[in-house]
Parts: structure tokens; C-alpha cells; sequence
């Protein structure tokens, strides 16, 4: 039986779930992703790591490839990507609120 | 070497389909991760490491995303390959185990010659299950060769044609030369024979790769239809099973033979040994007994391997 695309996605420093995250404000290509994920998320994707994710997301039909500029190919998120980027978030924003609630720290998640 | 140029090399290491998708935006990458530096160890493993995980992948090695007739397929092929190991492996515990009756107490052969018996069989039920799986795809083998597959497959069988005529003469020349030695001098007396018993021992080695090899090749460019891969499912399974029925007979033997005649596993003089069941006999067998349960091992862990991954892909199936 087939997986669904949400199931790949469990884990928030997942490579395609940072991958989902970058390109949710817009396509970027190889470099230009990892310096995103970098940025926002402190976490250095190694290329076989990055590239094994592209390859991954690309076959679940999460991400496409745009038209090459100098050899760099952007990628943008689709709309199945949308989908499963907010059903996934939605989740890992629960999860928090219950560990926040029970770490009583309700203040910083509300 | 130029940066280029580097990164184009260790992109061989991903697989063919792999390369011709992502392989120009991947050295385009490579190369801007690196700047103006050479490209940097870590770098290189991380590629070499990701590029044989793909590989892994694409064949159905590893996880869920080749489909579940690839896995089928490659599970059956490791299958095939630790059969392989077993038979280089049984060959050397028939030739290490030779007169081994002769070692025991009359009275006592008969649990060591069960054990040894059972040996056999599992090895020939195994090896008839492997006809059938060849002899199941012949259908689809002819289709390959009338639709011109022989150039894709021509290379490995005339490698194979090589080690056969290697074989042959090999087989020949130390079958000559042993008529006129003594039984002394064919078990380690004269060196030059014993020197030409192992090369002629490692062209066997080398003659069953290559058929292995045939094997794996021509089954990888075979269309095979769903009915005639679970066909070669099952029968995997059942090369799997004999392997295991393989080793665990020689670990029955070897316990019989460690208890009644330890000298024999050590190849020391007969009656000169240590106490039956001492631990000494697990550490210190003799070499040849020493190689042949290193092949079976690793042809056990083969063997497990390709069978889980053909249960997996039937389980996944239902």
C-alpha cells in the first residue's frame, strides 16, 4: 500500500519537511535552498542529503522542477506539497500546544 | 582536476537515471557549495555515501520507493548471490570434511553422517530449486534475445565462455598431474601441487562468480511478468530456506565432530587434541575450516537479507 505524502513528514528537522518549509515562500534552487534551511532552521544539509530529499519530494509529487537557469534548476512547492506542508504543521502545532500545556508553558504557545 | 570535472566523477557514484535527471543541477550545486576551493573531503563521502544509498534505492535494496516487482526482483537476485556463496562455501566444507568418518569412533558416526547427510540434501534441493527459478525465466530470456537484448547481456557470457575453458583445461591439467602423486603428497607434501590446488580452487571461485554474474545480468534486463516474479519469489524463498537448513546441518556436524573427533577441526594429529567442548575449538579450527564457515556465514547473512526483502515485498502486496 502506498504511503501518504504526510507520512514521510514526521519529523520537524526532517530534510524534505525543511525543504517544504523554504520553498513555501517561493522556488529556489539547490544552493539557494540550502542557505534557507540554514538560515531559518540552523541546519547544514549535506548535498547527498539536500539532493536525496529533492529527489524524494519530486517523486511524491510535493515539489516540480521550473526551466534551468545556468545549469541551476529551481523547484516549486505544488499544490499536494501545500496541502501536506499545513496538515503537517497543523499536527506538529498540537503536539507543541499539549507539551506546552504540560510544561506549563502556555504563555509562549497560545 | 578541475572542480567540474571532480564533482562530474563522484556523480558516478549515483545511479545511471539518477544522473541523467539531476546530474548537470548537482555539479552546478557541488560546485557552488565549494566556491573556489577544491571540493572537500566531507563533501566528497557525503556525496559517495548518498550516492550509494540511491543506488540502493533505485534497485529495491532499501526502503519503499522502487516498486514492490523491483524489490521482488533484487530481493531474489541477493538470493541467488548468497546461493552462490553457499556453493563455494559447501564445496570447501566437502573438500575440509573429506573421510571425516573415518576420524570417529564406529560406533558413534551415525549422529556426524545425519548431520553431513542433511548437508547434501539442502544443498541439492537448493541447487534444483535454482534450475527451476533459470529454467522459469527461459521464456522471457528467448524474448530478450529476438527483441536484440544479446548485445546488452554478450559481454558476461563471454566472460563466462572464458572461465569455462579456464576451468576445463584447469580441471584437467591438476586431474593429471594428481594420478601420479601419492595420497602424501595430494594432502600437503609437495608444495607446487598444493600451490596449484589453490589457484585451481580460485578458478572455481572465479567460474561460479561469473555465472553469477550471467545470472544477475540477464535477470536485471528480463521482462518478467507479475506471475513469473512471484513464481521466482517464492522459489527464492525456498533457496533461502535451504541455505539456512545448510548451515544449521554443518553447525550439527561441527558439534558432533567437536565432541567424537576434535582433531579433525583443527587439523591436528589424530587422538591430539583439547577436552571435547573446549572453547579452544571455537577460536582455533583449522584454516580451511576457518574460510569455509566465513563464506557460509556471510552467505547466511546474504541469504537472510534477499529472503526478508521478498517476504516484505509479498506482505507489502497484500
Amino acid at each position: 500500500m502506498a504511503k501518504r505524502p504526510q507520512q514521510s513528514l514526521h519529523r520537524p528537522n526532517d530534510p524534505a519537511m525543511l525543504l517544504l518549509t523554504s520553498l513555501a515562500s517561493g522556488p529556489k534552487h539547490g544552493y539557494a535552498l540550502l542557505k534557507d534551511v540554514e538560515e531559518f532552521a540552523g541546519v547544514t544539509l549535506s548535498p547527498g542529503t539536500l539532493y536525496g530529499a529533492i529527489t524524494r519530494l519530486e517523486e511524491l509529487g510535493l515539489i516540480e522542477p521550473l526551466e534551468s537557469v545556468e545549469r541551476r534548476r529551481p523547484y516549486r512547492i505544488t499544490t499536494s506539497g501545500l496541502t501536506a506542508l499545513r496538515e503537517v504543521t497543523r499536527e506538529m502545532g498540537r503536539l507543541a500546544k499539549i507539551s506546552a500545556t504540560r510544561l506549563r508553558l502556555s504563555g509562549e504557545f497560545a | 582536476m578541475t572542480r567540474k570535472r571532480e564533482a562530474r566523477t563522484l556523480l558516478r557514484w549515483y545511479p545511471r537515471t539518477w544522473r541523467e535527471r539531476y546530474g548537470d543541477e548537482f555539479v552546478a550545486f557541488v560546485e557552488d557549495c565549494s566556491g573556489e576551493e577544491p571540493i572537500a573531503r566531507s563533501l566528497q563521502r557525503s556525496i559517495v555515501l548518498a550516492g550509494l544509498r540511491e543506488r540502493c534505492y533505485v534497485s529495491g535494496l532499501i526502503g519503499s520507493r522502487s516498486t514492490l516487482e523491483t524489490q521482488r526482483r533484487t530481493g531474489s537476485l541477493i538470493v541467488l548471490v548468497a546461493w552462490a556463496m553457499m556453493v563455494i562455501g559447501g564445496a570447501s566444507l566437502a573438500k575440509s570434511a573429506e573421510h571425516f568418518s573415518n576420524a570417529l569412533p564406529s560406533v558413534s558416526r551415525s549422529p556426524a553422517q545425519s548431520a553431513y547427510d542433511l548437508v547434501v540434501v539442502s544443498a541439492l534441493v537448493g541447487s534444483a530449486l535454482v534450475v527451476v527459478g533459470a529454467g522459469v525465466a527461459v521464456p522471457a530470456f528467448v524474448r530478450l534475445l529476438r527483441t536484440g537484448g544479446w548485445t546488452q547481456v554478450r559481454r558476461v557470457f563471454f566472460d563466462l565462455a572464458l572461465m569455462v575453458v579456464l576451468l576445463a583445461l584447469s580441471t584437467f591439467g591438476l586431474s593429471a598431474w594428481a594420478h601420479h602423486l601419492t595420497s602424501t603428497q595430494r594432502n600437503g607434501g609437495n608444495l607446487l601441487y598444493v600451490v596449484a590446488f589453490l589457484i585451481y580452487a580460485l578458478v572455481v571461485v572465479l567460474s561460479v562468480a561469473a555465472a553469477t554474474r550471467v545470472a544477475v545480468v540477464v535477470a536485471t534486463n528480463l521482462d518478467l511478468s507479475t506471475k513469473v516474479l512471484r513464481t521466482e519469489g517464492y522459489l527464492a524463498l525456498g533457496v533461502g530456506s535451504m541455505t539456512l537448513a545448510m548451515v544449521a546441518s554443518t553447525v550439527l556436524w561441527w558439534v558432533q565432530m567437536a565432541h567424537q573427533a576434535p582433531w579433525f577441526l583443527q587439523g591436528t594429529v589424530v587422538g591430539v587434541s583439547v577436552t571435547p567442548w573446549s572453547s579452544s575449538l571455537l577460536v582455533t579450527p583449522s584454516t580451511p575450516m576457518l574460510i569455509t564457515s566465513g563464506i557460509m556465514l556471510v552467505a547466511t547473512v546474504c541469504a537472510l537479507l534477499g529472503a526478508s526483502r521478498v517476504a516484505v515485498s509479498f506482505r507489502r502486496a497484500k
